[in-house]
C-alpha cells in the first residue's frame, strides 16, 4: 500500500518517492494542501474499492494514519 | 431570457422552466447511476416545497428556513421552495460544528430546518437547544427512519403537496441570510433581497448558452456557488451537474464533461499539478491533450474567485488552451463586483472590469462599492451594518485597491486581518486565538496563514512551563491544539504549531503586531 500511496502523492508534489515514509506528515513534510489530501483520498477510494467518510478524515495527518484508515475500511 | 421580466428568484425559475421545459437542468450521482431532473421538474418540485413552507408560515410573517448538506438536488429545491413563497433561506456551511449549527439556527430565527441525513443524530440535541425550530425535514433519507419521530421528510412533501403556482413575491422580499466570517470572530448574517440576487445574476451577458454544462464544485452554501453556478445556469438554460464530494472531482469531470467551471484557486492549482505529472509520465502526448482528457474534453473556461489567483497559474492554464479568469466579489454584494469577460485573453493582474450597474470609489485606499446587488445589512446587527454600509449606501469592502482608466479593478491588499486560504476559506484569527484564553500555560498566541497552512504560534507561560523539558512542552502544546481543533470545522483546524522563546513584538498599546519579523520554530 505504501508504494501505491507514494506513486499517487508524487502526482501532487515534487518529491522523491523514497522520501515518503509512513511517518511523513501530509501537510508539514509533504506540503499537500487540504484539497490535495481530498484528491489523494478520492484516488485511494478508487484504487482500494472503499468509501471514505469525509467526517473522519480530519484525524488523518500522516501517511501511516491514512494507510491504517484505508485498511480499517477494507475490513 | 428577457431580463426585464425578471425581478425575483421566483420569476427567474418560472421563466426558465417556461423556456426550457423538459430539457435536463440538474444532474447528480445516485449510487452508480446519474439522476436527471428537467427544468419543469425542478420548478414543480420547488413549488411543492413552497406549499409546505407556506403552510408552516400559516399566513403570518415570512419564515426563515435553514438548509444544510452537501450539493444535491434536494438541497436546491429546499432552498428555492423557501424563497418562492417570499420566505428566507439560511444556507449553512456543511462543515459547521454542532455548536455552530445550534448558534446559527438560533441567531437566524429559523423555524424550519432542512437537513441532509448525515446530520440525523444531531436532531435530538437541536430540538433541545433550538426552541424556535418547529419543523425538521430530512431531505434525503435513503433508509426508513429508525424510530417514529413525527418529523416530515422531503420525499413526503413532494408526494403530499401540490405544485401550486406561488403568489407574486416582492423584489424587496428577503431571500437569504448568508453567514460569513467576520474580523471580530463572530459570523455575520448577510441579508440579501430577491432583487440583489437578480441584479447580480444579470450583471453580465453572454456568459453561457443553452449548450453550456457546468460542474458545480464549490460549497453549495456559498454565495459564489448559488449565484454563479445555480442562478446563471437557470438564466441561460444550461446544465448544472453536481459534484458530490471534493474527493471525486477527477471522476466527475470525466463523467459530466463540463464546458465551464467555477473554482477557487486551490482547486485550479491541484488539477494543474495532476496534469503536469501526467504529462511528465507521457512526454509523447501534448500537455493540452492530457489537460482535455483530465477535464473531460469540452472545458474551455474556468472562473476563479474567493482568493488570490496568481498570474503564473493563469498563464499555465492559458498555455494548455483553457482560459482561467479571475473575478472579485463578496457575500455582501451577492457576490460579483468585477469579473473578466469570457473572451478575455490578457493576463494582467487585475480582477476584472466592474460588472454592470456597479460603481467603485476609493477612500483612504479602501475600495467602496455601490450597486443594486449590495445587501440590506447584517441580520439583527445594526452595529456591524453601520461599520460596513455608509449612510448613503456604499459598501466598505475592507480591501485596498484602485481602478484604472479602463475600469479594471486592481487589489493591493486586505485592510482586514481576515485570513483567506487559497481554498477560499475565510478564517478569523481572533476567533481561533480566543480558544486559547483559558489555557494558563499559553502566555501569547497568534494564528496566521503560514504558506497556506493555518499556524498557531505560541509563547508559553514561562512561570508554568519554565521547568519542563522541551519534549514535555511540545506534547502539552500539541495536545492542547488537537483538543481545540476537535471543536472546529476541518477548514479552521490549526495544522502547524510554532514555538517561540520570546514574546511577540507589540504596538505601544500592547497589541500583538500581526506582521512579525521573527517566527518561532515549527514543532
Amino acid at each position: 500500500m505504501l508504494e501505491k500511496m507514494r506513486s499517487i502523492i508524487c502526482n501532487y508534489v515534487d518529491i522523491e518517492p523514497e522520501n515518503i515514509t509512513e511517518e511523513s506528515n501530509l501537510t508539514d513534510d509533504l506540503g499537500l494542501s487540504s484539497y490535495d489530501i481530498m484528491c489523494v483520498l478520492g484516488e485511494l477510494e478508487e484504487e482500494f474499492g472503499v468509501t471514505v467518510n469525509e467526517a473522519e478524515i480530519v484525524d488523518i495527518h500522516t501517511i501511516g494514519e491514512a494507510m491504517n484508515y484505508i485498511k480499517s475500511l477494507q475490513n | 431570457m428577457d431580463k426585464t421580466k425578471i425581478s425575483t428568484i421566483l420569476d427567474l425559475a418560472r421563466e426558465s422552466a417556461r423556456e426550457n421545459g423538459d430539457r435536463v437542468y440538474i444532474r447528480e450521482k445516485a449510487g452508480k447511476d446519474v439522476r436527471n431532473k428537467t427544468f419543469n421538474e425542478f420548478y414543480h418540485d420547488a413549488c411543492r416545497v413552497c406549499s409546505f413552507v407556506n403552510e408552516v408560515r400559516g399566513g403570518g410573517e415570512p419564515v426563515h428556513a435553514a438548509v444544510i448538506g452537501p450539493s444535491s438536488y434536494a438541497w436546491i429545491i429546499s432552498y428555492f421552495g423557501t424563497v418562492f413563497g417570499g420566505n428566507a433561506a439560511v444556507p449553512l456551511d456543511a462543515l459547521l460544528t454542532t455548536e455552530g449549527i445550534i448558534e446559527l439556527l438560533n441567531r437566524s430565527d429559523s423555524s424550519i430546518f432542512f437537513y441532509d441525513a448525515r446530520y440525523e443524530k444531531l436532531i435530538p440535541l437541536l430540538k433541545q437547544n433550538c426552541p424556535a425550530v418547529v419543523k425538521y425535514v430530512c431531505i434525503n433519507r435513503s433508509a426508513p427512519a429508525e424510530a417514529e419521530s413525527g418529523d416530515i421528510e422531503l420525499s413526503d412533501i413532494l408526494e403530499k403537496y401540490a405544485p401550486n403556482e406561488p403568489a407574486p413575491v416582492s423584489p424587496d422580499a428577503l431571500a437569504a441570510i448568508s453567514y460569513t466570517s467576520g474580523t471580530t470572530g463572530k459570523s455575520k448574517g448577510v441579508m440579501l433581497l430577491n432583487r440583489n440576487f437578480i441584479d447580480n445574476a444579470t450583471c453580465r451577458d453572454n456568459e453561457s448558452d443553452a449548450d453550456g454544462v457546468v460542474l458545480s464544485v464549490l460549497p453549495i452554501h456559498h454565495i459564489y456557488c448559488f449565484t454563479c453556478d445555480i442562478l446563471l445556469t437557470m438564466r441561460y438554460g444550461a446544465q448544472l451537474c453536481l459534484n458530490d464530494s471534493l474527493m471525486h472531482i477527477a471522476q466527475n469531470l470525466k463523467l459530466f464533461r463540463p464546458t465551464i467551471m467555477l473554482v477557487v484557486p486551490m482547486i485550479a492549482k491541484t488539477i494543474y499539478r495532476q496534469i503536469k505529472a501526467a504529462a511528465a509520465a507521457k512526454p509523447e502526448i501534448p500537455i493540452s491533450a492530457i489537460a482535455q482528457a483530465v477535464f473531460g474534453g469540452r472545458l474551455t473556461v474556468m472562473f476563479s474567485g474567493g482568493a488570490y489567483l496568481s498570474p503564473e497559474l493563469q498563464k499555465a492554464y492559458n498555455d494548455i488552451g483553457i482560459r482561467l479568469l479571475q473575478g472579485y466579489g463578496m457575500t455582501e454584494c451577492a457576490p460579483r463586483i468585477a469579473s473578466k469577460p469570457m473572451d478575455c485573453l490578457d493576463l494582467l493582474e487585475d480582477v476584472g472590469t466592474l460588472v454592470d450597474r456597479c460603481s467603485v470609489k476609493i477612500e483612504d485606499g479602501e475600495i467602496l462599492v455601490k450597486s443594486p446587488s449590495v445587501m440590506a445589512g447584517y441580520y439583527k446587527d445594526p452595529e456591524e451594518t453601520a461599520k460596513t454600509l455608509t449612510p448613503d449606501g456604499w459598501l466598505r469592502t475592507g480591501d485596498l485597491g484602485y481602478v484604472d482608466e479602463e475600469n479594471r479593478l486592481f487589489l493591493t491588499g486586505r485592510k482586514k486581518n481576515l485570513i483567506i486560504l487559497s481554498g477560499g476559506e475565510n478564517v478569523s484569527p481572533e476567533e481561533l486565538e480566543n480558544k486559547f484564553d483559558e489555557l494558563d500555560f499559553v502566555a501569547e498566541v497568534m494564528v496566521y496563514d503560514d504558506d497556506d497552512v493555518l499556524c498557531a504560534e505560541i509563547f508559553p507561560n514561562p512561570d508554568i512551563c519554565g521547568k519542563m523539558s522541551e519534549e514535555e512542552l511540545v506534547k502539552l502544546l500539541k495536545d492542547a491544539v488537537a483538543e481545540i481543533n476537535k471543536t472546529l470545522p476541518s477548514s479552521k483546524a490549526m495544522r502547524r504549531i510554532r514555538l517561540r522563546d520570546a514574546e511577540f513584538e507589540k504596538t505601544t498599546s500592547k497589541k500583538i503586531i500581526r506582521n512579525q519579523s521573527v517566527h518561532g520554530k515549527a514543532i
